[in-house]
């Protein structure tokens, strides 16, 4: 028996060693979310789905509208499973503000996905589950919410890297890959081949129509946003954003939330913010799968954005 | 509380040191720990139908003492027996199976039965445990074994918790004797176990859990794909279904042999079978010895006048009612009919029992080996669609859709992509570490090899279940049945 419980403690406390070393080794390519919850407490933050966390990149804001070091940007939005806004989602924003600062910027995007009735209760979002947004490395994390097995955070690492310099070569065989950076940006490789991104389109269009059957629009999920809005307005300013679509997916929200812009305006309204409505553009961009914008694009939006702030912070001066 | 989950390691480890350290005084306190193991087990998962398991334990308990008195009332004790065993399968598995199939038969002649259906809750294990007590007191009635007077062994036998959710479906026989003695810790026994469990969980969560992402989405959306890529799905979903119903067994043996018992072996390498009848040999032996027992030989012996026609019509129920034991759903019916029918060739070749063994110690098969078990698989993986599909229309929209022109072109590679990539390189290993073993007790019984070799393999392997294991908490098929 002795020998038998000696081995099998050997055999646990190597497999326990080589998953802390493991987790030491998790990064932006571990998977979408993981980076988010490893970085320190921010001033600055975008918020909001997965529409932001691929349509939104931070550094560019940071370089119009000039901020460094720990007043950069951070984009700490997820998808509209993890992050719809609750309460949940409200306490992790609070978990991951620097609160010792009052001039911050805060870019709350808003879709009729983030505030839709379903699971309210939010208990399968990864938020939920976790308790701790800044420890690096996050084992917390890790434990409850990486569902592979730990071996594969250092082989993503490995076909990532040879991915990031065959981009081109190996797309084929690659399929679509993401890459998490460390500013919370979530960059999407995929193929933009226009038969490809239709079938994508056409998909996500279909899985919409499915949902639009069973959507409710959330009272309470509304008055978390007012809630959001009011939290971070007490360190820095707000901007309401409603980023860009592909024509038939907006179809498909304003059969779904036909007031919807009229409700998000008067909440700015309420809250003395400013809307930044950009569904006007949709039809100027390109996305991969017709909900989501591709990079190119999410570059020229997100200039966009931060031009528009920067002219209305000059307009304040 | 699923074997490949925190949950069941932290309870697991508790239970043996209670076991081994506290309760091994003798057989009495092994029993009452492992009893009281199984109770936390069985209601952890689902507490509200333990009360039902213990009742079925208490009735069955006194039924068996009764039958074995042979008292005139013994054949009625056995018919209690047998009506609460079958009838609590019917009420609680099949009533609304056959309500709904009353009301659309009748509904097809215009006469409206409007028969109404009830909210029921399966209780976990049912098929299991009932077959379990049937057994026993089918059993004692024809004096294969003597009644236990011991209670707690009885409740044991019925609620033992490796087995107790998916099986195996172990016979009185073999498994209370084991429980009357008192167990002694067995290094060789324990590693043995030690080494099925590793091999159970990495079936489980590399081969069966990275299976179903494909299988989902390939069968879900299978009127998107191509005729080669359904192949692919259909073969997918072949090695799932094996990988997490043998997985569970494996742990099952494993786990059970960790606290010195044996159960019974429950899958013997059945992709590698050479012909139908073989492959029912060593697919779910528990579950098929168990109707060869009780079903099949009573109704061969009933049809044997009939010749051939007798022997196909028990065949044919027999597999019926194997099809049927999996759930309510026509499907399942079809299934077990369709494997019945695949015995007819075999039984008037007279070549039922014939063992066409591929040779021991050979690496590679003859062409007529490889054959006979690509024939034999394809069969077989067919028939799992209809396992697999929700109706029967659904599964020859896939099978018609499979062999449609596209099946000649190259399967399209379902995303993510990389996984599928992944997936196909440890099912590579997991075939040819199984074809190496086939004819030893499981994968990965390696005890023939130096230590230092079994250790590489060992870590190889944990390397394997680290690196590609999906632990997304997926629900072993067979515990739904």
């Amino acid at each position: 028996m002795k020998l038998f419980i000696k081995k099998i403690l050997a055999f646990t406390l190597l497999i326990i060693i080589i998953h802390l070393i493991l987790g030491l080794t998790a990064d932006g390519t571990t998977d979408d979310f993981y980076l988010r919850f490893t970085s320190a407490k921010q001033k600055s933050l975008i918020i909001g789905t997965s529409r932001a966390a691929q349509g939104i990149q931070p550094q560019l804001i940071d370089s119009i509208l000039d901020l460094t070091a720990t007043d950069k940007i951070y984009n700490f939005s997820f998808t509209a499973q993890n992050s719809p806004y609750g309460e949940v989602y409200y306490n992790a924003i609070q978990e991951k503000l620097n609160t010792s600062s009052t001039n911050g910027i805060f870019i709350v995007t808003v879709d009729p996905w983030s505030v839709k009735k379903e699971n309210e209760l939010d208990i399968d979002s990864d938020l939920y589950s976790t308790t701790s947004y800044t420890s690096y490395p996050n084992y917390n994390y890790l434990i409850k919410n990486y569902k592979n097995g730990w071996g594969s955070i250092l082989l993503n690492k490995i076909v990532k890297a040879i991915l990031l310099r065959n981009e081109n070569k190996l797309s084929n065989i690659s399929g679509s890959w993401t890459y998490l950076h460390d500013n919370g940006w979530l960059e999407v490789f995929t193929s933009m081949d226009s038969i490809y991104v239709q079938k994508n389109i056409k998909t996500k269009v279909e899985q919409y129509e499915q949902l639009m059957k069973h959507y409710q629009f959330s009272a309470y999920r509304f008055e978390y946003l007012s809630r959001t809005i009011q939290l971070l307005q007490n360190y820095g300013t707000v901007y309401l954003v409603r980023l860009p679509a592909h024509k038939s997916l907006i179809k498909i929200e304003d059969a779904i939330v036909a007031d919807f812009d009229l409700r998000i305006e008067e909440l700015s309204i309420k809250n003395n913010i400013k809307y930044i409505n950009l569904i006007g553009e949709s039809n100027n961009h390109r996305y991969t799968d017709g909900t989501h914008l591709h990079k190119s694009s999410a570059a020229a939006v997100t200039i966009y954005i931060a031009q528009l702030i920067k002219s209305y912070q000059q307009g304040n001066k | 509380m699923i074997f490949n989950s925190f949950a069941f390691l932290l309870f697991f480890i508790v239970f043996f040191f209670l076991y081994w350290f506290f309760f091994n005084k003798s057989e009495k306190y092994q029993n009452l720990i492992l009893l009281l193991g199984s109770y936390v087990f069985y209601a952890w998962a689902d507490w509200r139908f333990l009360s039902f398991l213990i009742s079925v334990s208490v009735i069955n308990f006194y039924l068996g003492i009764y039958i074995e008195q042979n008292t005139k009332y013994k054949r009625l004790a056995l018919y209690i027996g047998l009506l609460q065993g079958i009838g609590g399968l019917a009420f609680f598995k099949y009533y609304n199976f056959f309500i709904t199939s009353f009301n659309n038969v009748f509904h097809s002649l215009n006469i409206n039965l409007n028969l109404q259906t009830l909210n029921i809750i399966i209780p976990l294990g049912i098929s299991f445990f009932t077959f379990r007590t049937i057994s026993y007191i089918l059993d004692v009635d024809k004096g294969k074994i003597n009644a236990t007077k011991n209670w707690v062994v009885f409740f044991n036998y019925v609620s033992f918790f490796p087995s107790l959710l998916s099986g195996p479906i172990d016979k009185a026989k073999l498994f209370i004797p084991q429980l009357e003695k008192k167990r002694v810790f067995d290094y060789h026994q324990a590693t043995n176990g030690m080494r099925q469990i590793l091999w159970g969980i990495f079936k489980k969560v590399v081969i069966a859990d990275n299976c179903s992402i494909f299988v989902n989405e390939i069968f879900d959306n299978y009127t998107h794909y191509s005729g080669s890529t359904l192949l692919l799905g259909a073969i997918f979903f072949a090695f799932q279904l094996y990988a997490d119903f043998s997985g569970y067994s494996d742990m099952a043996i494993g786990f059970s042999r960790l606290i010195g018992l044996n159960i019974t072996k429950n899958f013997d390498f059945p992709f590698f079978s050479q012909n139908i009848a073989d492959f029912w040999r060593k697919w779910h032996i528990s579950l098929t010895s168990w109707l060869t027992e009780y079903l099949f030989i009573p109704l061969s012996i009933a049809f044997r006048d009939y010749n051939n026609l007798g022997l196909i019509c028990a065949i044919l129920i027999n597999f019926i009612i194997i099809g049927l034991w999996h759930g309510p759903n026509w499907t399942y019916v079809l299934f077990g009919f369709l494997h019945g029918c695949f015995f007819i060739p075999l039984i008037l070749k007279g070549a039922l029992n014939k063992k066409q063994k591929i040779v021991k110690g050979k690496l590679i098969p003859s062409i007529r080996e490889f054959i006979n078990m690509l024939m034999t698989f394809t069969l077989v993986m067919l028939t799992f669609i209809l396992f697999r599909s929700e109706t029967i229309v659904d599964a020859l929209k896939y099978i018609s859709g499979m062999f449609s022109n596209s099946l000649l072109t190259i399967p399209q590679l379902i995303s993510p992509k990389l996984n599928m990539i992944y997936t196909l390189f440890c099912l590579f290993i997991f075939i040819t570490i199984e074809w190496l073993n086939r004819e030893k007790e499981h994968g990965l019984e390696i005890t023939h090899l130096k230590t230092k070799f079994r250790w590489i393999i060992y870590s190889a392997v944990a390397l394997l279940i680290i690196t590609f294991g999906s632990f997304s908490k997926n629900e072993f098929i067979y515990s739904q049945f």
